[in-house]
Formats: structure tokens, sequence, C-alpha cells
């Protein structure tokens, strides 16, 4: 058996953690570097893990397992890496590091329990993304929300017990249906309850009714939609946001978001293909009114923390309606926006960080031609702001641009109105970069600004360059998610609409009965 | 040198990249740099002009960027699938077996051939360029051995690819020559209007970046890395313009075009989606030869054409066409040799450089092309009208360069492929000239409003001289440049019998000769209106002066290649060397002249000799002059019917998304508290309570009933008694 690369990279954050508990709390730089070097090294790992990955095949690769592990139930330790998650795996510890480094200055209270919640939601939400069991999945789904709900909750600004409780029960309602749809899909593995499993890979290989596909999709998209955030879902965003320290928004922004649409990728998608299909329409619209409402909204926002989470719930609506092209080039871009949104605004919370700890404020009404005493910062944040709306050169263009091919090819109408986004995405972000940055430098406190120092150009360096790799040759991670793609396309087209009835063998007929008595009384 | 042009545009932007991370310590070295980069790009363009010269044959040269496999999205036939499936639409298979025919039918000889070995007369652009991109004969031109071959084709089967390639025919080639060279005098000019600006590296950082972007614009092969550049001149035109960001109007400004041109570039994008669906290929020669050889089913033929409006929106938006045409007189905010460079002479000429080479699309449809010519001589009529009233020196010279770009859009509409893009060239010279000298006067007065300047040509010689021909030249004089190209323009009208817009065309040419000369007379004749800024004026230095003196040059002499007596002149030149003349129309010469004329006597008139004056006529038209004077009102009325009423929408949203939709989550939240309250209460008063209760009751009674326990023998006995009194009773009854 060859070395468990992904287990390392899973659980080597735990192992950072391990080090600092046992580190005294007073010793803050030997706990922060720590932190940094275990978050860094696993991003070694998976940048190796990125370069032995074959793009070509389409199956989980370095897998670990199927290990027992809760053998009574039937629940295995199993992981695995493909196409549509190996981006996001990489993107991970990426922007773990660099919130982990953006924190150096800006966290002084409670460092130890800071950094030990950072490397811990690593591990968390680096196991959701290889997680081929759907228990072990769910598990690290909800692992993950225990140190976030604590970092908003004790380093946030000014509502954050309110923010850190709003965030987690609508992610835990959302969840909980999930684990009922897992546990359903469990018991139908098999009708021996010595036999079932949660694995993955048997789940997906069984058929389901298309009516009970369409209960199960819903249990799964809630969950999911919350996190995306889909519309109506947001609220809770524009407050975790506001209210996180510059970190937490990092990762909430790049990979907390991630985490909705990757399920849906992962799941909804090749589990319930009729019930895909059946949703499309819902999904598109809702997406639609996300990317116009949310750039809307964004457009009148004070603070600019807020204006970037809304922009947020617009980007993810283009994630979201790419996906739901159910093209190759929709999927495509759409997984390449998830890594391109993660790092844009991931970037520009960083940013927006960079400056509230030198001013303790985020309104743009206080600031205005910072652009004179931080030059350096200003050119940083313009490249962000146009990676963000998609300028051709950067990486936000190959993802809307892969998105409008996809979703054009379906439906004309919705890539027209999604791409009216972007129009509207250009007049905030500049709005906001032209009161902010451009005019006169009049208030004294922003004369004495100073520009980004080494640390912090050390951390948008990296952000940079990835800009410009994935917009000018973005064909290096285009091979190697797009295969992966084309087969869930494959799985959602050619599964769907299962005509011959009598091949459900594996169905818990009480309960499908039941459902059936539902419907009729409906 | 061909497959080597991409150089020709990769030298700016090594000047871009080194300025930023090395060189912007130095404002000289970056400078300097940056005009080396730009010169040898232009040395560059002359090689390529001049091998384009030699053999006018299109090539082109590609690179794979994105290859999708295995999702049999193979080029032109495949992606027809969901269009088959849907609405039953046929698209021919791009196999040898179609195009054979087509071969066959050259070979053997078709009235194409025939028309151009008859020197091509009566020939018209349409079927000139029907006919070019058609598979053409080899042998029917000694001169000039025309090979052209079938264009690549990209789509290989089962995958879809976006490649990256560089297209050059002889247009591509001209443009190259006007952008590197009014780049570099204008780079040159700068040295001396953005003396002492303390961003003066960033200044040549930013202008490098945008002659890479332009001239990667001109190179680019397929549509897609078109648009790639053009939102990168986009982009640049954004910084430059507010690059004096202090000035909150310049940063309003840069905004402002940024997201106006971002509209029309809008359509540009889904233009694009429609094509790579409809025909599967972007690709600028291969569509050409697609549409010219009916290799696009007629089902598909309206989707192209929607492309194809959909593309003209983004043309319309750079070229500041109506209704976009807003952000441009803005726009002059900007340095002033940036002005020259992009809002003049370049990028606001993609947009035509654009509809040039749609050609072949727009001439789809016949509805279409009227679109083109009307919103092209409306916009000149538009442009021209507000011109005429304006104060500020950049923006008579801005309404002018929209005016002058509608005239463009006009010839192409009206399928004038030579006469649109050689007032292109010509514009270039001359308008550049224009802003260049206006810049002159700028730096010397440093005001921009023309009722404090006057008799400024005693003081800076050149500067007049040369503003006096390019006023000339724009206005249409014999034998100025742009007498030929105008009357280029006024032959492609008269001939296609279009004569309303020979007559807007007309019109428009005498009210530029106005505006313009009201521009010279105010500006450089008569007494000095303000004394103080008149005796600080003095001629600009050498750096200025020099590009001013060579651009003035091409004023007069750029023209004289499209002469149209000339044997093989630029029309030919463009049409890849097949021989072609409009006829000299004389009589047509003659009017222009006499309007053009005209136009400068009227200015004369009133600004030179004030037999009637200025104001005189201001108060007689009084509603006219004010209408004009707010610009037809167009900001205002965006300004009440589009920004202000999405500002408002914007604010009832948030307030919709904190009341309702948070409202909801909130008011879940307040359920479920008062939820738990009524639990709360219910569990203390009730649950509790019976609990406590019974605690209660057990310590009440044993309270009290402990009072009977006394320890006296005789009220035990007596209660022993009452019991048995009791039962007795219970008992009998």
């Amino acid at each position: 058996m060859e070395w468990p690369v992904l287990t390392w990279i899973v659980f080597l954050p735990l192992l950072g953690c391990l080090v600092i508990l046992l580190l005294n709390k007073t010793w803050h730089n030997a706990i922060r570097w720590t932190a940094l070097i275990t978050a860094f090294i696993d991003f070694i790992l998976t940048i190796i893990l990125f370069w032995k990955f074959n793009g070509s095949n389409t199956d989980m690769q370095f897998v670990v397992g199927p290990l027992p592990w809760i053998e009574s139930f039937g629940v295995t330790f199993s992981l695995g890496v493909d196409g549509i998650s190996i981006l996001l795996v990489v993107l991970t510890p990426f922007l773990t590091a660099m919130a982990i480094a953006s924190s150096w200055t800006s966290i002084t209270e409670k460092v130890k329990g800071f950094m030990i919640s950072m490397l811990l939601l690593q591990t968390g939400m680096l196991g959701v993304f290889v997680a081929t069991d759907l228990f072990l999945f769910y598990v690290f789904w909800e692992v993950m929300l225990v140190p976030m709900y604590f970092m908003i909750g004790i380093w946030g600004g000014g509502r954050k017990i309110y923010a850190a409780v709003k965030f987690v029960l609508f992610t835990m309602f959302g969840s909980l249906l999930m684990l009922l749809a897992i546990i359903k899909l469990y018991v139908m593995t098999s009708p021996d309850p010595l036999l079932r499993t949660t694995d993955f890979m048997t789940i997906l290989n069984m058929k389901i009714t298309p009516d009970l596909q369409v209960w199960l999709f819903l249990a799964f998209a809630l969950a999911f939609a919350i996190k995306v955030p889909l519309f109506p879902f947001h609220t809770w965003l524009p407050d975790a946001h506001v209210e996180a320290p510059t970190a937490g928004s990092v990762i909430l922004a790049g990979i907390l978001l991630k985490m909705g649409t990757y399920g849906f990728l992962r799941f909804c998608l090749p589990l319930f293909p009729d019930a895909t299909l059946q949703f499309v329409p819902l999904i598109s619209i809702l997406s639609l009114i996300g990317i116009t409402y949310g750039a809307l909204i964004a457009m009148v926002q004070k603070d600019v923390k807020s204006l970037v989470a809304y922009s947020s719930v617009a980007h993810l609506g283009f994630v979201m309606l790419g996906m739901f092209a159910l093209t190759a080039q929709g999927v495509t871009g759409s997984i390449l926006q998830m890594i391109n949104h993660g790092i844009a605004t991931g970037a520009l919370f960083f940013l927006v960080g960079v400056i509230y700890e030198r001013r303790h404020t985020r309104l743009i009404a206080d600031f205005g031609g910072i652009a004179h005493v931080m030059p350096l910062y200003a050119t940083v944040f313009l490249i962000v702001t146009l990676a963000s709306i998609g300028l051709p050169g950067t990486n936000g263009f190959v993802g809307e641009f892969l998105i409008l091919l996809g979703t054009f090819k379906v439906n004309p109408v919705y890539a027209a109105i999604g791409t009216a986004g972007i129009v509207l995405a250009a007049v905030y972000m500049l709005w906001m970069v032209q009161r902010v940055f451009f005019g006169k430098c009049e208030k004294e406190e922003n004369k004495k600004l100073l520009d980004m120092n080494w640390r912090e150009t050390f951390i948008a360096l990296p952000i940079v360059i990835m800009i410009f790799w994935i917009g000018i040759y973005p064909k290096t991670f285009i091979d190697k998610i797009e295969p992966s793609v084309n087969k869930v396309i494959e799985t959602v087209k050619s599964k769907a609409l299962v005509e011959d009835e009598s091949d459900f063998q594996a169905y818990d007929s009480s309960r499908e009965k039941a459902l059936e008595k539902k419907k009729a009384n409906k | 040198m061909l497959p080597y042009s991409w150089i020709i545009a990769a030298l700016p932007l090594l000047a871009f990249i080194l300025i930023v991370f090395f060189l912007n310590r130095s404002n000289k070295i970056s400078s300097y740099f940056s005009i080396a980069m730009v010169l040898t790009s232009f040395v560059l363009s002359c090689i390529v002009l001049v091998q384009v010269l030699d053999d006018p044959a299109p090539k082109e040269y590609w690179v794979d960027w994105l290859t999708f496999g295995d999702y049999g999205m193979s080029g032109a036939g495949q992606i027809t699938t969901e269009f088959e499936s849907d609405e039953s639409h046929q698209i021919p298979k791009l196999h040898p077996e179609t195009i054979e025919p087509e071969y066959e039918r050259h070979e053997s000889g078709d009235t194409l051939d025939i028309a151009i070995d008859n020197n091509a007369e009566d020939l018209d652009d349409i079927t000139l360029i029907a006919a070019i991109h058609h598979e053409e004969p080899s042998e029917h031109d000694s001169e000039h051995h025309l090979s052209f071959k079938e264009p690549q084709r990209h789509g290989k089967k089962g995958s879809f690819v976006i490649p990256l390639g560089i297209y050059i025919d002889p247009l591509t080639a001209i443009m190259l020559m006007v952008v590197s060279i009014v780049a570099g005098l204008v780079q040159i000019y700068s040295l001396g209007y953005m003396k002492g600006d303390p961003r003066f590296a960033r200044y040549y950082a930013y202008l490098s970046l945008f002659t890479f972007s332009m001239l990667g614009l001109v190179l680019a092969g397929s549509y897609i890395l078109m648009f790639v550049f053009w939102e990168l001149v986009g982009l640049t035109s954004y910084l430059l313009i507010g690059f004096w960001f202090e000035k909150k109007i310049a940063s309003d400004a840069g905004k402002k075009a940024f997201v106006t041109t971002k509209i029309g570039d809008l359509g540009f994008l889904l233009g694009l989606a429609i094509l790579i669906f409809a025909v599967g290929s972007a690709s600028l020669p291969e569509l050409d030869y697609m549409i010219a050889n009916g290799q696009i089913s007629e089902n598909l033929m309206p989707l192209v054409a929607i492309a194809g409006i959909l593309m003209f929106c983004g043309a319309v938006g750079k070229s500041a066409q109506f209704p976009l045409h807003v952000w441009l007189p803005d726009a002059m905010e900007g340095p002033t040799p940036v002005s020259a460079l992009i809002h003049a002479a370049t990028m606001v000429a993609a947009g035509v450089y654009l509809a040039a080479r749609m050609m072949g699309i727009i001439m789809i449809s016949e509805t279409m092309m009227y679109v083109v010519a009307s919103i092209g001589a409306f916009t000149a009529f538009l442009a021209a009208s507000i011109g005429l009233v304006q104060n500020d020196i950049k923006r008579v010279l801005a309404y002018s360069t929209v005016s002058q770009l509608g005239y463009m859009m006009m010839a192409l509409g009206l399928a004038g492929f030579t006469a649109g893009t050689f007032h292109l060239m010509t514009h270039a010279f001359f308008k550049a000239l224009l802003f260049l000298a206006a810049g002159s006067v700028i730096h010397a007065v440093h005001t921009n409003d023309i009722q404090y300047m006057g008799g400024l040509s005693k003081k800076m010689k050149i500067t007049s001289k040369t503003f006096l021909i390019a006023s000339l030249s724009i206005s249409g004089i014999f034998p100025l440049s742009g007498f030929w190209s105008k009357d280029e323009i006024f032959a492609v009208a008269f001939e296609g019998g279009h004569y309303p817009f020979l007559v807007v065309g007309i019109l428009v040419a005498g009210m530029t000769a106005f505006y313009m000369f009201r521009l010279y007379f105010l500006t450089f004749t008569g007494e000095p209106r303000d004394k103080h800024a008149y005796e600080h004026a003095h001629e600009s230095p050498k750096n200025m002066t020099v590009p001013l003196i060579i651009l003035a040059v091409l004023s007069v002499c750029a023209g004289w290649v499209g002469i149209p007596w000339l044997y093989k002149g630029y029309s030919s030149f463009v049409f890849y060397g097949a021989v072609h003349h409009a006829d000299p129309n004389i009589i047509l010469m003659l009017i222009s002249l006499i309007v053009a004329s005209s136009g400068i006597g009227l200015a004369y008139v009133i600004y030179v000799k004030k037999t009637i004056t200025a104001e005189a006529i201001g108060r007689a038209f009084k509603p006219i002059y004010t209408f004009l004077y707010n610009k037809w009102y167009f900001d205002e009325l965006y300004m009440a019917t589009i920004i202000n009423p999405t500002y408002w929408f914007m604010e009832v949203l948030f307030k919709f998304d904190q009341l309702v939709i948070d409202g909801i989550v909130n008011g879940f939240g307040k359920v479920t508290l008062f939820t738990s309250w009524i639990h709360e209460r219910f569990d203390t008063y009730v649950v509790d309570g019976a609990v406590n209760g019974a605690g209660y009751m057990s310590m009440f009674f044993g309270k009290h009933i402990r009072k009977i326990q006394t320890g006296q023998l005789q009220t035990y006995a007596l209660f022993v008694f009452l019991g048995a009194v009791v039962f007795m009773f219970i008992k009998l009854i």
C-alpha cells in the first residue's frame, strides 16, 4: 500500500494543533510559526498531489480505504480526490496559510485558541473535499462549524455573537435535513442491516426512483444552498463576513462557500440526476436572482466588507448558473470560478483587513485618496478588483467566459441576464475603488497610513501570480478538471430517466409506501 | 517577419513590465525605454507593411490556448447538435467533400474572376468583399500572386478549441503602422507635456500597456482574442483618463468611460457566444470564408446576424456612437496626449476597426447595414451640432471625434469598406495632431477654455500652423488627406443611391468646417482676451513641436495613397491587390469643397470680421443654443431615466433584504425564542409547579397535621372514639 498522502494532508493540521497545545500560551510567535509552517507544509503536500494527479483519469485517485470505521453501521473511512475536488484541495491550505499570515499582528488576544481553530478548520475543510463516505463527509462538514463559530464569536467585531449564532444555526438547520437524507440513503443500500454502508461509490451505483430523488435532492440541496449561499438563504453571509476577523472572512468566502457548490457537484448531481434535471430551472433562476440582487445590493453598501460579502452572493450565483447548465464548459467554468472567487474574494478580504488594521474602520466614506499614501496597496487592490470583475487576462474572465459559453448553449436568456451581472460588478467595484483610493487625501488619519509591509506584500504576491496564471494560461488547471467534469455530466445524463422500475431492489418499502400515501394525501 | 509579428505588440508589453518592476525609479530611463520600444515596433510595422505590400494575401498563425477534449464539440459541424435537436437546424459538415465542389467551381472560372480581370471598374465593395474571401484563382494577376488558402480550421474532431492567433492582412498592416507611429509620436510629445509629473514613470508604463493592447487588438486573429485586447484597451483608457485621480471629475470620467463601454462590451460578449455556438468559430478569416462560401446553413444565418448586431454594440460603445457617446467628452479629463492617442486616433477607432472586420457578418442583413449607417449618420450630426457651441477646446475636438467616427460607421454601413477604413487612417493623423496642438496650447496658457485664448498664433508659430493644417484637413480642403477620405465616403453614399445619407454627410462636413475654424480663429487669431495668460504663453519645447510637424506632414500626405485616379491605390491594397477604384466624381468633390469653404467662410465672418456677432446669433436662437450647449441633455436624461431609478431601486432592494428576507430569518429566531419562553413559563409554572406543588402540599399537610400529634393518650382515645363513631355512621348509612 502506498503512502496515504490524503490522510496526511487532512490530519497534518491536527498534528499542528497538538504541537500548539503543548506550547505555552504566551509564546505567541512560536504558536504563529507552528501554525503557519503546518499550513505551509500541507500546502506543499497538496502541490505535490496536484503535480502527481492524473488529469485524464476520471476515477478517484490517491484513494485511502475504505477502512472500517464504525463497523456496526457500515461507516467507512475512505478518502479520494478527483478532478472536481483537486483544485479545492490545493486552494484550502493556500488560503489557510494566507489567513494565518494575515492575522499575524491583528490577532493578539488568545492567539493559541485562534491558531488551533484555524488548523481545525483546515482539517475540517480538507476532509469535506476528500471524503468519499457520506457519513465521514457529514462529520467533517459539521466539525468545521465549531472552530468557525468560535472564530466569529470570540475574535469577531461588534455584533459577533449574533453573527456567530446565526451562522451556526442556519448551517445546522440545513445539514440536519441532509443527515436525514444520508440515513435514508444508508438504509436503502441493503435490506440486510449488516450489509448497509455509507460508502459514496456504493450509493452512487444505486438506483433511486425519481420521486424519492426529489425529496433527497431537496434535503441535500437545502444544506448546500445555505452554504453557497443561494438566494434567499444568503442573509447569514453579510453578517458573518462583516463580523468575522480578517482570517475568518478569508476562509469563509474563500473556502466555506465552495463547500456548498462542491456539495452540489459531488452529491446532488450524480446521486439524483432526475431530480437535478427537474430542478435546473429553479436553481438557475435563483442563481440569476442572486447575481443581480447581490450586485445591486452591493452597490449601496457603505462598508467595504459588506460590499465584498454581497458581491460574493453574486459571484456564487455565477458558479451555480454554470453548474446547472450541465455542459462541459459550464461546469468546468463553474469549478474554475470557485477557485477564482476563492482567490479574488479571499484576497479582497485580506486587503480590507490590511487597511482595517491600520485605521480600525471599513467605511468607504472614511477613506479617499489613499492611493497617494499607499501606492503598492492601491495597485494590488486594483488588480484584485479587476480579477473580480472578470477582466480578460485575469482569472475571472476565463471562468466567466466558460460559464457564459456553457449556459448560452442551454439557455441564451439566462446567459444574457448573467452577463449583465458583469456590468453591475464593474460598477460597484470601480465605484468603491474610486471612493477609497482616488480623489484628494484629505483626512488627517489617512495621510499617515503606511503602505503594505513585507509580510503583507509576501501574502499578496502569490495571489497576484495566481490571478495572472489562471487568466493567461488556464490550461494547467482545466486539463486536470475537465475529464472528471465530463464524467459527472455523463453520469447525470445517462442515469437520468431510468425506465425500468423493477430495477429498484434496494428499497425500504414501508417508507416508500408512506411517501406515496403522503403524496396521495396531497 | 510575418510569423513573428507578435513581437510588435510584445515590445511595448516588455516596456510595461520592465518599467513597473525595475525602471520606475528613474523617469528618464522609463520614458526613453518605452519610446525606444514603441519606435522599434514602428520599424517592425513598416517591415510588415512592406512585406504585405509585396504579397497582400492574408496570413494567419495560431497556437491552441484552451482545448476541450472528448466533448465532441468539433468546430462547426458538431456545435449544432443543440440546435439540431431543438430547432432542427442543419449545418453543413466541414468535410473536404463539401469544400471540394467550391474549388471546382473556381477552376472552371466564374463571373467573379472575370470581374476582377476587367479591372473591376464597376465593382462595389460588397461584391469585392464577398469575392475576396472566395477561393482565389492565382493566375489572374500577374504582378501579385494571390494565393488564398482556405483558412485554417480550428475545430478538430472531438474537441472544442479556443485558439489564439494573429491574422495579418493589408488592413492589419495599415493599422499597425498607424497605431505605432501615433503612439511613438505621442510618447515623444509626452516627454515635454508630462514633464515634472510626480507619476511620470507610471504614465509611461500605462502608455506602453495601452500600446501593447492596441497593437494586440489589431493583430488578433479571432474575435475572442480581439475581445481580450478590447477589454485591455478599455482598462488602460480607464487608468489614463483617471490618471490625475486627485481630481474627482477625472476619476468620475474614467469610471463613466469604463462602465459605458462595458455596456457595449456586454453585447460583444454575447455576440461572441452566439457566434461560437452557431458557427463554431470565432476566427476572423474562417468566419468570413464560411459566410462567403455559404458554408453556414440558411437556418443559422439569422443567428449569425443577431450575433453581428450584438457585437456591433461593442463597437458602438468603444467608438462612442449614439446612444453610448456620452463618455468620450468626459474622457477629456485625462492628460491631453492620452486624449490624442486613445480618445482620438486609436482606441475609439477600434470600434470602427471591429465593424470593418465584421463587414462579412454585417452584410448578411440589409437591415443591419442600415442600422449601422443610421447610427453613424445620426451620431455624426448629433456630435457636430454639439461641437458648434462648446467652449472647451478639448471638448470641441472630442465631439468632432465622435462625429468623424460616425462618418466612418456610416461609410461601413453603406458597404464602403474602403471609405470607412481610409477615413479611419487619415483621421488618426489629423485628429492626433489637433489634440497634440491643443495640448501645446493648454500647456502654454493653462486653460482649456477658448474664451480666455486668442491671438496665440504670434507666440506659437509652429503650433498654430500645424493646427491650421489639421483643421483644413479635417474640413476636407483639397488636396489634404481629409479631403480624399471624406470624398470617398460621399462617393460611396452617392453611388449606392443613399441620398439621405449623402445629404447628412455634406451637412456635417459644413458644420465640421465651421466649428473647426471657430476654434482656430478664437484660439489663434484676433486680440488676446486674457492678457495674463497671453503674456505667459510660449511655444512648446522641441520634443513637443517635432511630433506636431511630423503629424502635419502626414495630415497632408497620408490621403494621397487613396486618390481615386491611382491605378493601384489604397482601395486596391485593402482588397488584397485586386484592382479596384470607385469612380472619381468631380461634381461631388466640388460640392464638398464648396460646403467646406462656406463653413470656414461663415466662421471667418462671425469670429474674425465680426460682421455678425456670435452673441447675437446665440440670442436669436436661444432655445437651440441652450439645447446644444447642454449636449442635447443626454447626461441629464440618462441620469433621470437610468441611473437615479437604479440607485433608488438598489436602496429599496437593500431595505427589502434587511427587512423582509433577513426579517424572515430573524422572525424564525423570534418565534423560536417566543416558543421557548412559553415553554419556560410552562416549565416553571406547570411542570415545576406540579413538583413544587406536591412538595408544598406535603409540607402544608405535614405542618397542620402534626398538630394533632400531641402525645396525650386522652386525645388519641378521643380520636379513636370519634373514628369509631364516624365508622358506625358510614356503616349505618
